[in-house]
């Protein structure tokens, strides 16, 4: 006997139904046992740039600060739980990478860049990857940043002036993106530190 | 299905039908993640342990599927595994996650597994395609990784990220980048076709001298 079309289109919407539902129960059991905190990750990572807990800093503004999105933005800003109030951990985002942005931590500790490390960035190994290195990001370190500090400026070959930092050769990609997001924080903490204090 | 078809079918993808070197499947994360022969070798891993599942859940599920709506329920299944892979490395190897990047979602539209779910798991028993399975990623991930430790070698002067004496020093970038890829890649599947070719000439070769002595013998 010929199955009626009613009785077929039912079983195909059927079929799939159950085992899209089958799917998703499956996908939700194995998200149970793999989630990751993205706080937690973030602690795990910050360990990185500040020795000790961190938590989030919540001010009045918001750590928005008008900023062109073309050259970074300011995802996060961590601030240490002992009430350190020299300290401040930012999640930088520069773009003008590789492979679009790449994200970074930044420690910024009495007014100077004290220390940078990678967050989330996944440039070519062996080149992209030299301007993720600490080595390249010394050259950022211990620069005072004042009200008129006017950010970072990437030169090839060798540094001038304090504010100039030197490319990583055949990675200017790379480097032009870490200076926007070390630019970002430099102008989020002139901004939303510095102003304020005057 | 006799034992030696069951040791052909898992051997098939590994050398006869290897899915990178011969039948030039699945390219797109091969250039792309080959950077670094432990990239290599991850994707490798993933993508057998997708094909796998999927094709023994594909071959359970042949009767069940209705055949007019067979590839949106073929991609619901592989899309579950690349998720279920993809939380767990997320989870437990989170630099290789960073590393593979977005091709790690991509193997969902591998056209590997596709093809092994429509073109085998489809219409064979449930051990036969879960060797398949395992026989065509087994036969990805060697191609994968091979690729991966000649690039990195000549690249960044490295093997499996251990650097190697001052290789470092005189190592080629090109390598390591887009082009690279392409270079090695080919060289390799004609390598590769040249010494299946030659095994194949000899095999034949062999077999027609056996014939003859054996003309001979009979007229003797």
């Amino acid at each position: 006997m010929r199955k009626s079309l009613g009785y077929e289109i039912l079983m195909t919407a059927l079929v799939l139904v159950v085992i899209a539902g089958i799917a998703g129960a499956l996908l939700g059991l194995v998200n149970h046992f793999t989630a990751v905190d993205e706080e937690e990750l973030l602690a795990r990572k910050a360990t990185a740039v500040y020795d000790g807990d961190l938590m989030k800093y919540v001010s009045e503004e918001g750590f928005e600060v008008p900023m062109d999105k073309a050259e970074g933005e300011i995802l996060g800003v961590y601030v240490p739980k002992n009430g350190d109030k020299d300290v401040f951990v930012l999640v930088a985002r520069g773009t003008g990478a590789y492979k679009g942005t790449l994200d970074l931590l930044v420690n910024i500790t009495g007014g100077k860049v004290v220390k940078i490390a990678k967050y989330e960035a996944n440039e070519t190994p062996g080149l992209g990857s030299k301007a993720l290195e600490d080595a390249y990001f010394k050259q950022y370190y211990d620069k005072p940043i004042t009200e008129d500090f006017r950010g970072f400026a990437l030169v090839k070959g060798n540094a001038v002036s304090p504010a100039e930092v030197s490319a990583v050769s055949g990675a200017s990609k790379s480097s032009t993106a870490v200076t926007n997001a070390v630019n970002a924080a430099v102008k989020w903490y002139q901004l939303r530190v510095l102003r304020r204090v005057q | 299905m006799m034992k030696k078809d069951r040791l052909n079918t898992l051997t098939n993808g590994i050398v006869k039908s290897n899915p990178t070197f011969r039948l030039v499947l699945g390219t797109c994360p091969t250039l792309a993640v080959t950077t670094q022969a432990i990239n290599g070798l991850a994707m490798g891993a993933a993508v057998t342990f997708v094909l796998l599942c999927s094709n023994v859940m594909i071959s359970l599920l042949k009767r069940v599927i209705p055949n007019r709506v067979r590839i949106p329920a073929f991609v619901v299944i592989i899309a579950t595994f690349v998720t279920v892979v993809q939380m767990v490395m997320k989870k437990f190897l989170p630099s290789l996650y960073d590393a593979l990047g977005v091709f790690l979602p991509l193997i969902v539209v591998n056209c590997i597994i596709l093809a092994r779910a429509e073109a085998f798991a489809s219409c064979n028993p449930v051990l036969d395609s879960a060797l398949d399975g395992l026989g065509m990623g087994f036969g990805f991930t060697l191609s994968l990784t091979f690729i991966g430790i000649v690039r990195e070698l000549l690249g960044a002067g490295s093997f499996f990220g251990l650097p190697i004496g001052h290789l470092g020093n005189v190592s080629m970038t090109v390598f390591i980048l887009p082009a690279g890829g392409f270079l090695v890649y080919g060289t390799l599947m004609a390598l590769v076709n040249f010494l299946t070719g030659m095994a194949e000439n000899r095999k034949y070769a062999a077999s027609s001298h056996k014939e003859k002595k054996d003309e001979k013998e009979a007229k003797v």
